[in-house]
C-alpha cells in the first residue's frame, strides 16, 4: 500500500523527561521509570526503523514542509542522537527550502553549545516551555526551572541568531491570581517573542494534580477564572502585534507555526515515536505508547501501530468543523449556515470584519458549544 | 417421583399442609425454599440453582420476591405417612401487603423466619400480625445460625415474646447449610393443621396470585376450599361474574404438572386462556359456573394505587413504545394503572399509579430494561382529595393540576406506620417522625434493646425519602412498615419551580404550608447544582402562586473549549465531543434550558451529595 501525500510534515515524539510534572499526562517517562541507560539510543534506533517502514507505506512526498520535535523534553537529546535522526531524515526526504524545524525546549536545558548544534542541524524554531513567571505557580505545576532562566534562554537564542521562538504558557493553575497571570504575560511580552502558545490547565485523571484536587489539597480549576485569563491574554497580545491565529496560539504575522497549522488544516503527517499520532489520506493511527514496547514491536513487526481509525462520514465532518473553527484563517461562510452566522453575530460569538467573519474571544471560549451546534 | 402416593386432584385433605414463610428481605426465605426443594426431592442437586422459585431477573438481583408462587412438595412424616406440603411463597415488601394477605389466607400455618443476626424487622412484624389475625399457626424459626454474628439466644427471646411461646421452642436453622431444615419440615407436618372443607359443596377456590405468561396467557394460582375444580369445567369469577373454561389445571412441583383436578385443601394453577391478569385478580373467588357457591371466600377489593408519578420518554418519539410497554406490563401487574398526560416541560407521557415506591422503581426498571426505553420519572406524589369552595369535589394525582384558588379543604392520605428500631436510636427516629408530621400512637419494647413505635403519618411524607432518612438516622438498623389508614385534612400548598421565569409543571410539588419555604430554598439550591451551566444565565425560582419564596441563579457558562490537541491527537478531541453529544441525549430541553434526567427526581432526596458536581 502506498498512500499519496501532499503538504507533508513529520512529528517526532521524544518520550523522555528528567522529572514528571504534576499536570502532565503526556506520553513521557523519567529515567527512574525506565531504569535503562541506553533508553534514548534504543529509541533513536527504533525511530530510524520506523522512518524506513513509513517510506514503504507512503508515496515519497515531494517536499517535507515541517519537522516538529515534541515531547517529553526534546531538548534533552544529545547531539549524537539528534544527528543520527537528522541524517536519516535528510537521506530519506526532500526538505523544502523554507522547511520549519521546531524543537520543544525546557529553558533550563538551553545552552550556547547545544543551540549551536541545533542551528547546525537546521533547527530553526524553538518552542520554550515557560509556563509562568510566578515561581509559586511553577511549583504547583512541578516545573523545576527557574523563571529567570527563560530570559537567559531567549538571550542565548537571540545571540545565536535563532530568533524564531515561541513562549509556551499555561493559565488557570490553581492558586494563580489574575495579577500573577498578567505578570506572566507582561514578562513574556518583554522578551519580544514572535509567537506565543497559551493553554488552559486541564487536570487529567492519573496525574499528581488530579489526586491533589480529589484529596482537596488544592482547589479545582475554574472555568470562569480561565475565561477571565484568556480574555486578558488575548487583549494584551493583540495590543502587542501578536494577533490570534488559532484559539490557543498568537503570532506576529508570518511567524505562525506551520507544523501545527498542518494539523488544524487536516493535512498529512507521520508521527514517529512511542504513542505518536499520524494522519495520512483520511486514515488516523497511533503507535504503542511505551518506548520499550515501541522498540519491541518495530523489531518484531516492522511497525509500531497500536490502532488505526477509519473515520465515518459523520466523524470526518465533526473533525473538519472542530478543526476549522479553531483557525482564524478558516472561511466560516463555508462551514456555518447563514442562519447560525446571524445567530452567532447576535450572541456576540462572531464579529464581521470586511465581509469576513471572525470568532470573538467569547465565541472562541465556547468553541465546543459552537461545534455542537454545527454537527 | 413418578409414583406419587398422593396423586394431585384426589389428595386426602388430612395429609395436606399449606404453609407460607414470613420473612424480611435477605433473611433467607428463598434459600430456605431452595433447601426444601432439595430435601423433598423435587429438585435434584444437578438442576438446582439459587433462588429457584424467583422468576424475574429483578427478583434474583435484588433478592426480593415480587410475585408469590406455590410449590407442592411430597414428604414422609415421622409417623411414616406420606404428606403433601404446599409452600406458598409470599411477597416480602411493604408495597404488596394486599397480596401477602391473600397468600396468608390460602394457608393454615406460617413459618416466621428471622435472621439470627438481625432480629425481626418491621415488615415481618406487620405480616406476622396479619397472619395471627387470620389465626394461622405460627412456627418461629431463627435462620443463619451458622453466621458468626448470630445471636440466637437474644432473638429467640424476642420471637417467643411476639408469638407467645417458650424461647426453647424457637427452631434454629441454617437454610444455607441445611442444618435444622429437615426438623422444620417435620414440625410443619405436626403443627400446621390440615385444611378442612366440604368436598360436596359447590367449588370455591381463592386466587392468591395471577401471572401473565407470554405462551400460556394468564396462569392463576388458587387454593381450593370447597368442592373440586376439574379440567374442562366452566368456572366463574365471583367478583365480576365472568366465566371461563378451564383449559388446564395442575400443580407446581416445582415445574408445572397437569392434573385432572384439584380437591379440597389443594393448591395449584389454572389456565383459562385469558390474556390479562385483571380478568383473574388476586383475592377473587373461583366457583363453578353452573353450580355457583352462594358467597365468596373473602371480600375482594382492587389493589389501590397509593403513589403516583409521571413517566415520560426522554425521546418524545418513544411515546408509542412506552404505551405498548405499559400495556404489556399491565398484563402481569393488576396494580399498575396509567393514563396519558401531557406536560408542558416533558411532552407526552403517562401518569402512573403504584402500590408504593418499590413498585414504582420496579416498574420503571422493567420498562427501561425489558423494553429498552430511556425514561424520566417525575417525583412521586400521593393522591389528594379537594373540596372546592362551591362544594364540588375533585381528586388530584398530579401536583401541576392542583388548583390555585377556590379550594375549601384538602385531604391527604395517611398511613399507620410501624417502626422497629434499636432503642439507642429512639430519639432520632422520633425526631424524624415529628419533622414529617407523624402522630405517635404507642411504643412497645420488643426486648430491652429493640422498640416498636407506631405512628400515623401522611403518606406524602413517607414518599418523600422517609425510608432513606430512617435508615441513615439509625445507621441502617431501623425498619419500617406502613398500611393505609384513611385520610386527614391538611394545610397544603402547591410550590412551583420556575426556570427563566417559566413554571416547569414537572417540578411542582404539594407541600405542607409550614414547609413550603424551606422546601423552596432546598429545591432551588439543588436544581442549581443539578442543571449544568448554559450559554445564558438561568434564574431558578420557587413560588406559591405568584409569590416568589426562593431564588437562585445558574450563571452563564463562559468557557467549554478544551484547547489542547496533544501532538496531533485529533481523535481524542473528537471523542470528547462525541461523548458530549451522547450526554446531551440524556438531557431534556425545557424551554431553552437543558435539564438532566436526575433533576426531575431531585425532590426525592433531602440530603443528597451534590459536591461531586
Amino acid at each position: 500500500m502506498t498512500l499519496p501525500v501532499s503538504n507533508f510534515g513529520i512529528y517526532v515524539h521524544v518520550p523522555f523527561c528528567t522529572v514528571r510534572c504534576g499536570y502532565c499526562d503526556f506520553n513521557t517517562y523519567t529515567p527512574d521509570e525506565l531504569q535503562r541507560a541506553d533508553a534514548a539510543e534504543t529509541w533513536a534506533e527504533s525511530l530510524v526503523k520506523e522512518i524506513t517502514y513509513s517510506l514503504e507505506q507512503i508515496e515519497k512526498p515531494q517536499i517535507l514542509k515541517s519537522i516538529f520535535f515534541g515531547g517529553g523534553t526534546p531538548s534533552l537529546l544529545s547531539p549524537e542522537i539528534l544527528k543520527k535522526i537528522f541524517t536519516k531524515v535528510s537521506l530519506e526526504f526532500n526538505l523544502a527550502k523554507d522547511i520549519e524545524i521546531t524543537l520543544e525546549a525546557n529553558p533550563d536545558t538551553i545552552t550556547k553549545e547545544i543551540v549551536k548544534t541545533w542551528i547546525d542541524l537546521g533547527i530553526n524554531r524553538i518552542s520554550i516551555g515557560m509556563q509562568s513567571s510566578d515561581s509559586a505557580v511553577l511549583k504547583t505545576l512541578d516545573r523545576t526551572h527557574n523563571p529567570e532562566n527563560v530570559k537567559k534562554a531567549v538571550n542565548i537564542l537571540q545571540a545565536a541568531g535563532l530568533s524564531n521562538f515561541s513562549l509556551d504558557l499555561i493559565y488557570g493553575t490553581p492558586g494563580e491570581s489574575l495579577t500573577s497571570w498578567e505578570q506572566t504575560v507582561t514578562t513574556a511580552i518583554e522578551l519580544e517573542p514572535p509567537h506565543i502558545s497559551a493553554y488552559a490547565l486541564t487536570i487529567e485523571p492519573g496525574t499528581a494534580l488530579y489526586r491533589k484536587t480529589k484529596l482537596q489539597q488544592i482547589p479545582p480549576v475554574s472555568a470562569d477564572d480561565q475565561a477571565d485569563k484568556y480574555l486578558l491574554l488575548d487583549k494584551i497580545l493583540s495590543e502587542h502585534n501578536l494577533p490570534w491565529y488559532e484559539i490557543s496560539n498568537w503570532a506576529q504575522p508570518g511567524f505562525e507555526c506551520q507544523h501545527n497549522l498542518n494539523y488544524w488544516n487536516n493535512q498529512n503527517w507521520w508521527g514517529y515515536g512511542p504513542g505518536a499520532h499520524s494522519h495520512i489520506a483520511g486514515v488516523r493511527w497511533w503507535n504503542v505508547k511505551h518506548p520499550f514496547s515501541y522498540s519491541k514491536k518495530l523489531t518484531e513487526e516492522k511497525n509500531a501501530i497500536e490502532e488505526k481509525e477509519i473515520l465515518s462520514t459523520a466523524q470526518i465532518n465533526l473533525e473538519r468543523v472542530m478543526l476549522a473553527l479553531r483557525l482564524k484563517s478558516s472561511d466560516l461562510k463555508e462551514i456555518v449556515p447563514n442562519a447560525t452566522l446571524i445567530n452567532w453575530l447576535r450572541e456576540g460569538y462572531l464579529k464581521e470584519d470586511l465581509n469576513n467573519f471572525e470568532l470573538t474571544p467569547k465565541g472562541r471560549l465556547l468553541l465546543d458549544t459552537l461545534v455542537n451546534q454545527l454537527t | 417421583m413418578n409414583t406419587s402416593p398422593n396423586p394431585a386432584g384426589s389428595t386426602n385433605p388430612e395429609l395436606i399442609r399449606n404453609f407460607c414463610v414470613i420473612a424480611h428481605i435477605d433473611h433467607g426465605k428463598s434459600t430456605l425454599a431452595d433447601r426444601m426443594l432439595q430435601l423433598t426431592g423435587v429438585v435434584d442437586a444437578r438442576s438446582m440453582r439459587a433462588q429457584y422459585l424467583d422468576r424475574m431477573d429483578i427478583e434474583r438481583e435484588r433478592g426480593i420476591t415480587i410475585k408469590s408462587q406455590a410449590v407442592r412438595l411430597p414428604w414422609r412424616g415421622i409417623d411414616e405417612r406420606d404428606y403433601v406440603l404446599n409452600l406458598i411463597d409470599t411477597p416480602g415488601h411493604v408495597d404488596f401487603t394486599y397480596e401477602v394477605s391473600r397468600s396468608l389466607e390460602a394457608c393454615e400455618g406460617a413459618v416466621l423466619l428471622v435472621d439470627a443476626a438481625q432480629g425481626i424487622e418491621a415488615q415481618t412484624l406487620a405480616n406476622l400480625y396479619l397472619a395471627m389475625e387470620k389465626n394461622l399457626v405460627i412456627i418461629p424459626v431463627l435462620n443463619k445460625i451458622d453466621l458468626p454474628a448470630a445471636q440466637p439466644e437474644k432473638y429467640a427471646q424476642e420471637l417467643a415474646k411476639l408469638v407467645g411461646c417458650d424461647p426453647n421452642d424457637v427452631l434454629r436453622v441454617s437454610a444455607k447449610t441445611g442444618e435444622g431444615v429437615k426438623e422444620l419440615i417435620d414440625l410443619i407436618v405436626v403443627e400446621v393443621p390440615p385444611p378442612t372443607g366440604d368436598a360436596n359443596a359447590p367449588a370455591r377456590a381463592l386466587i392468591f396470585d395471577s401471572v401473565y405468561d407470554s405462551y400460556r396467557g394468564v396462569v392463576t394460582y388458587v387454593r381450593v376450599f370447597d368442592g373440586k375444580l376439574s379440567s374442562r369445567q366452566k368456572i366463574k369469577m365471583m367478583s365480576s361474574g365472568a366465566s371461563h373454561e378451564l383449559l388446564e389445571i395442575g400443580v407446581i412441583s416445582p415445574e408445572p404438572k397437569v392434573t385432572k383436578g384439584l380437591g379440597v385443601g389443594e393448591v395449584g394453577y389454572l389456565i383459562t386462556g385469558v390474556k390479562d391478569v385483571r380478568q383473574s385478580r388476586v383475592g377473587d373467588t373461583v366457583t363453578d359456573y353452573l353450580k355457583p357457591a352462594s358467597g365468596a371466600l373473602t371480600r375482594f377489593r382492587d389493589p389501590r394505587p397509593m403513589v403516583f408519578a409521571g413517566l415520560y420518554p426522554i425521546d418524545g418519539s418513544e411515546y408509542p413504545l412506552l404505551r405498548d410497554a405499559l400495556d404489556k406490563l399491565q398484563l402481569n401487574d393488576a396494580a399498575l394503572i396509567y393514563e396519558p398526560e401531557t406536560s408542558a416541560a416533558l411532552g407526552f407521557g403517562f401518569r402512573c399509579g403504584f402500590l408504593g415506591l418499590l413498585h414504582l422503581e420496579i416498574v420503571r426498571e422493567r420498562l427501561e430494561r425489558e423494553f429498552n426505553l430511556t425514561l424520566i420519572s417525575t417525583a412521586p406524589n400521593v393522591e389528594y382529595r379537594l373540596i372546592m369552595e362551591d362544594g364540588s369535589e375533585r381528586e388530584v394525582t398530579n401536583p401541576s393540576e392542583f388548583p390555585a384558588g377556590k379550594v375549601g379543604e384538602i385531604f391527604e392520605p395517611i398511613v399507620k406506620a410501624t417502626i422497629i428500631t434499636p432503642s439507642e436510636y429512639i430519639g432520632s427516629v422520633m425526631e424524624l417522625a415529628q419533622e414529617r408530621r407523624g402522630q405517635m400512637l404507642n411504643m412497645d419494647y420488643l426486648s430491652e434493646e429493640r422498640v416498636e413505635i407506631r405512628y400515623t403519618i401522611p403518606l406524602a411524607e413517607i414518599v418523600f425519602d422517609f425510608f432513606d432518612q430512617l435508615k441513615s438516622r439509625s445507621r441502617g438498623y431501623a425498619s419500617l412498615d406502613y398500611e393505609p389508614a384513611g385520610e386527614q385534612s391538611a394545610d397544603l400548598v402547591k410550590v412551583d419551580i420556575l426556570l427563566q421565569a417559566e413554571a416547569v409543571d414537572a417540578f411542582s410539588a404539594i407541600v405542607h404550608k409550614d414547609k413550603a419555604y424551606p422546601y423552596g430554598v432546598e429545591m432551588t439550591k439543588r436544581l442549581k447544582d443539578l442543571i449544568p451551566r448554559q450559554q445564558f444565565e438561568v434564574p431558578i425560582q420557587a413560588a406559591i402562586g405568584s409569590r416568589i419564596i426562593a431564588r437562585e441563579s445558574i450563571r452563564a457558562m463562559r468557557k467549554d473549549v478544551l484547547a489542547k490537541c496533544y501532538g496531533g491527537d485529533i481523535s481524542r478531541k473528537r471523542k470528547l465531543l462525541e461523548k458530549q453529544k451522547e450526554g446531551k441525549k440524556r438531557m431534556k430541553m425545557v424551554g431553552r434550558v437543558e435539564v438532566p434526567q436526575e433533576a426531575f427526581v431531585a425532590a426525592l432526596k433531602t440530603n443528597n451529595d451534590t459536591s461531586s458536581k
